[in-house]
């Protein structure tokens, strides 16, 4: 029976189309006694603290627990860096003062209105370029460990958190052999996840003293759960219960507790009920944003096309993540070392501290960003060549069985098939007819990878019951991707039953088993190995079951449609329900299968881990595996006011096989829609204080169903190259598929109008400025002639 | 809902509204938007909040049959009126075509845009049965959806359109008929 590969309804459409879907939100009715936290934000990006008085919110109807940065009694370098309350200085505009628990939320508010604080405004750094200097004016995190004395740097500069180097070849050889070089500095900007769901949690102070918390948090076990632990020692790891109700969406958003972590503080300081939900605005003030890339790039290729040198400088923008040694540009960096093949390489990578709120991952884990300079590279050596981009990317790419930058093996790579698909899907070897309007016409491609990273650990636990029907358990991130849906089919594969016979129990830490988080697309990848390994689990404990009943070796029972198919013996098959015999209070035999006993299978995946990179950088295990897509746009540019206007976008894929195809193919067309408004519009904007200016959906202009071309001009193809160890061949979807779009758009810009984009996204403003620059340029040429 | 008696207490307003097909009346202060009353106090947690200021349009319910933002209209001005909220399109005869066509056609994913994109869509083939793409495109420009990319939610509703998940015009004669009743 086949169960995978194929367009099974999603098991949660039905309580999502009839509003029955329960979110964070709609739990709070449930509740009679819950109290409201709110929490008053810096309007400084980086201020002292001269004086806080929260004498008068404490005293006012309905408080019950005002906290500061000060009196929280806690180790605010044990939470995660959005959630540290400010104790003698902010380091961003929005981060928390004070904490207010009251009765209802209009109290809550008018507590924290009637604090008292006084600030003495510092200097501030908001962007890279002000960042990344000998002087800056303000230094973030004056504690770096890097900055001990001793300690030889690449950047010397304060506010550098981290870094990375790694050499393959010699490049300087590597440039000599090259026929052509190009080179280039490009950067993107701060953009913000806008799920449409904004970050909540609730948690209860429980009668027997424990804690139930219900968050939209990932991980409930792996990051929401040991977060909490981690901050609050006191509390026994087992006194605290994490519940993932459905949730809004995330990208990458709520991998980070920042709402979890004070919801719990403020339940423990008031031995209550509380809900911590972010408004609107705070989702752009006060949670994590991607991190900003900006890179300085060479490449240089033979008369042929073949790429002979790559050096990468990078820099990762982390806004105010201080103390975090885990970052140094790798992460970015790595989406650059997977795609094509380079003899000779050299790369430094670096992070950045600002008085920015702390950047988070963001779908891409910063490959949108890292790579667009990259690919636009490969298109200015195309045209030196004399070359389509499609070949020579298509010269360069990756085989199977070949290594990445790293010295890594990669085991499944289809973005040849993605370019192919992507160029015929928007006729890239047709070049656009200009009809002589204002409207210029251009077409663009580009291809990117993107890792998986080969931490974490996913259980399941697979309960087949007496009446037939099976219960699997997980712990899996469920953001609305679909992942929930490809489990069950799955399972129902492995067990060889319909779908609709199993039922999906996830994400409850007392109920469903251990999962670490679903971050880097890995939910169907990992979660999905252990489910894998549950059902074949529970499916030998039958055989055995139903081998020893009928006196046959185990290997000659075989369990499939609900059925065990028996050979040596008087009888055939046998329904499984049967195995399951009633027992009651006077039976005497107790073996064997009982009726209300399932059969229990547990499964345990957890890819081999990576391996540390030596003196120049590299390693054979670091990423695991990496889905790949590439993206073919044809746009329209008004040259009257700079508008980019799409016209035609193809999204492709390889994203292993896929279980259900209809859910990738909405993965890839929402990656479509969303990496539009990265390209051309997303920008988060501050004030002189350093606060985000344009905090609303009204003001950040997020993509509207009349920024997306219409149905026939978007197209998506599936390119899948099977990964060896993925479930039936699955990968991760959908990452890559969000990250090429922006290189797209700006060589299909160029196709239009001449005029080249160093970073995004490409506003109206930004086109205009090109297009007057080009102009000036060519005027003067002119000039020069007459 | 926890709220402190007292200081509002003597402000509050009477109003009547048909919800669904029953009639409600409810006593509520009037700053409270209708957003408000639906979710907390009739508990129809169905009707979504992405925002609060009119940007998202997770919150749009029918009121008189036309897709409003309920952030954006307070309960006062609903007095009188007929509401419909995703709870009010199943019926015991089953899913409503949109329903049915959203989930065939896979335009759920998270699910949090889902029951204002089917009510708006609702009330555009209430008044256009046979809407072009771009209308349709039109209609749902108020609706913000961070995960689909609006293709599938587009082809739900042409193919709901088409009828290939039921008649949508007998429904709504049913419906009004249920409104008339009320009133
Ligand atoms: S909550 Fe009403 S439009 Fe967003
Ligand atoms: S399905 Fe998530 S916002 Fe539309």
């Amino acid at each position: 029976m086949k169960m995978t590969g194929k367009d099974y309804i999603r098991i949660d459409a039905y309580e999502k189309v009839t509003g029955r879907a329960e979110y964070m939100g709609d739990l709070v009715h449930k509740f009679p006694d819950l109290l409201y936290v709110k929490g008053l934000r810096s309007p400084y990006a980086h201020a002292r603290i001269l004086r806080l008085d929260i004498q008068k919110a404490s005293r006012l109807s309905g408080v019950r627990a005002v906290v500061t940065g000060e009196n929280a009694g806690v180790d605010w370098g044990k939470f995660p860096q959005q959630s540290r309350m400010a104790v003698t200085e902010t380091l961003w505009a929005g981060q928390t003062v004070a904490l207010v628990a009251a009765e209802s939320l209009e109290e809550a508010k008018r507590a924290i209105e009637a604090i008292e604080v006084e600030y003495e405004p510092l200097e501030h750094v908001l962007t890279w370029q002000e960042s990344f200097c000998e002087r800056p004016k303000s230094v973030v995190d004056p504690k770096l460990p890097i900055h001990q004395p001793g300690k030889p740097m690449h950047f010397p500069y304060p506010n550098v958190a981290g870094e990375f180097v790694q050499q393959k070849g010699e490049i300087e050889k590597g440039f000599l052999e090259a026929a052509v070089t190009v080179e280039g500095e490009f950067w993107t900007e701060k953009r913000v996840h806008s799920q449409l769901e904004r970050a909540a949690a609730l948690c209860a102070y429980e009668k027997d003293g424990k804690f139930t918390m219900w968050c939209n948090g990932c991980g409930i076990h792996g990051v929401v759960k040991k977060a909490l632990a981690a901050a609050f020692p006191q509390i026994p790891y087992s006194d605290i219960r994490v519940i993932s109700p459905y949730t809004g969406g995330s990208f990458g958003n709520r991998n980070i507790p920042y709402v979890e972590l004070p919801c719990f503080l403020m339940a423990l300081k008031t031995k209550g009920t509380v809900f911590y939900e972010f408004t609107r605005e705070e989702m752009f003030t006060a949670a994590p944003t991607n991190w900003v890339c900006a890179t300085k790039i060479k490449l240089g290729a033979d008369a042929e096309g073949r790429l002979t040198a790559k050096e990468l400088r990078l820099i990762e923008e982390l806004g105010a993540a201080a103390g975090n040694e885990a970052y140094t540009g790798r992460l970015s960096g790595s989406s650059t070392a997977n795609t094509y093949s380079v003899p000779n390489v050299s790369f430094l990578g670096c992070s950045l501290l600002t008085n920015t709120v702390p950047a988070g991952p963001y779908r891409g884990l910063g490959t949108p960003d890292a790579i667009f300079g990259l690919e636009l590279l490969m298109n200015e050596l195309a045209e030196k060549l004399h070359m389509s981009p499609l070949e020579i990317r298509l010269k360069n790419i990756i085989l199977r069985g070949e290594e990445d930058d790293y010295g890594e093996e990669i085991t499944s790579i289809g973005v040849a098939q993605c370019l192919q698909q992507a160029a015929e899907a928007v006729e890239l070897s047709v070049p656009c007819v200009q009809d002589g309007s204002e409207w210029l016409y251009g077409k663009g491609i580009a291809c990117c990878g993107k890792q998986n990273g080969p931490n974490g650990r996913s259980e399941a636990d697979v309960l087949i019951h007496h009446d037939g029907s099976i219960e699997v358990r997980v712990s899996c991130d469920n953001h609305g991707m679909g992942v929930s849906t490809a489990l069950v089919q799955i399972a129902a594969e492995e067990l060889s039953v319909e779908p609709k016979q199993i039922r999906l129990v996830i994400g409850d830490t007392d109920r469903t088993p251990f999962d670490n988080f679903s971050a880097s697309s890995s939910g169907l990848y990992r979660t999905g190995g252990a489910v894998r390994i549950a059902c074949r689990d529970a499916k030998r404990q039958l055989q055995e079951e139903a081998a020893r009943m009928f006196g046959i070796p185990a290997e000659l029972a075989e369990i499939r449609e609900n059925r065990v198919y028996l050979r040596g013996t008087y009888v055939k098959s046998v329904p499984i329900c049967e195995l399951f015999r009633p027992l009651s209070m006077f039976e005497q035999d107790v073996w064997g299968l009982k009726q209300g006993t399932p059969v229990r299978g547990h499964g345990v995946f957890c890819p081999a881990q990576a391996v540390p990179w030596d003196e120049k950088g590299r390693t054979p295990r670091m990423w695991n595996w990496f889905q790949y897509a590439a993206s073919a746009v044809e746009i329209a540019v008004n040259q009257k006011t700079g508008q980019i206007k799409i016209l035609k976008i193809a999204n492709a894929g390889d994203t292993g096989s896929p279980i259900n195809p209809k859910i990738v193919e909405g993965q890839l067309e929402g990656a479509a829609h969303m990496a539009l408004g990265f390209t051309v519009q997303e920008q988060l904007l501050y004030d002189e204080n350093g606060k985000v200016k344009n905090a609303s959906l009204g003001d950040y202009r997020l993509p509207l169903i009349l920024d997306m071309p219409v149905n026939e001009n978007v197209k998506v193809c599936i390119c899948p190259d099977p990964l060896p160890d993925g479930p039936y061949g699955a990968k991760g979807m959908s990452e890559s598929v969000v990250s090429a779009v922006g290189a797209a758009v700006a060589g299909a810009l160029y196709d239009a109008a001449g005029i080249k984009a160093d970073h995004y996204p490409m506003t109206a403003e930004m086109v205009l400025r090109l297009l007057e620059e080009k102009k000036a340029v060519h005027d003067e040429k002119e000039r020069r002639q007459t | 809902m926890k709220r402190k008696e007292g200081k509002h207490n003597t402000e509050k307003i009477r109003i009547h509204m048909t919800v669904n097909g029953r009639c409600f009346e409810i006593r509520t202060e009037p700053y409270r938007t209708l957003l408000e009353v639906l979710r907390k106090d009739l508990l129809l947690t169905g009707v979504k909040c992405g925002c609060e200021d009119t940007n998202c349009g997770a919150c749009t319910v029918l009121l008189n049959g036309n897709a409003v933002k309920s952030c954006s209209v307070l309960a006062g001005q609903a007095d009188g009126c007929r509401v419909t909220t995703i709870e009010g399109l199943e019926t015991e005869r089953g899913l409503h075509p949109l329903q049915k066509a959203f989930m065939e056609h896979f335009a759920v994913q998270c699910g949090f845009c889902t029951p204002a994109m089917i009510l708006t869509a609702k009330s555009l083939l209430d008044k256009n049965p046979h809407p072009s793409e771009e209308q349709i495109r039109e209609g749902l420009h108020g609706n913000l959806c961070r995960c689909t990319g609006y293709v599938k939610i587009v082809e739900a509703i042409l193919a709901a359109a088409s009828g290939a998940y039921g008649e949508l015009s007998e429904r709504n004669e049913e419906e009004e008929q249920e409104g008339r009743h009320v009133f």
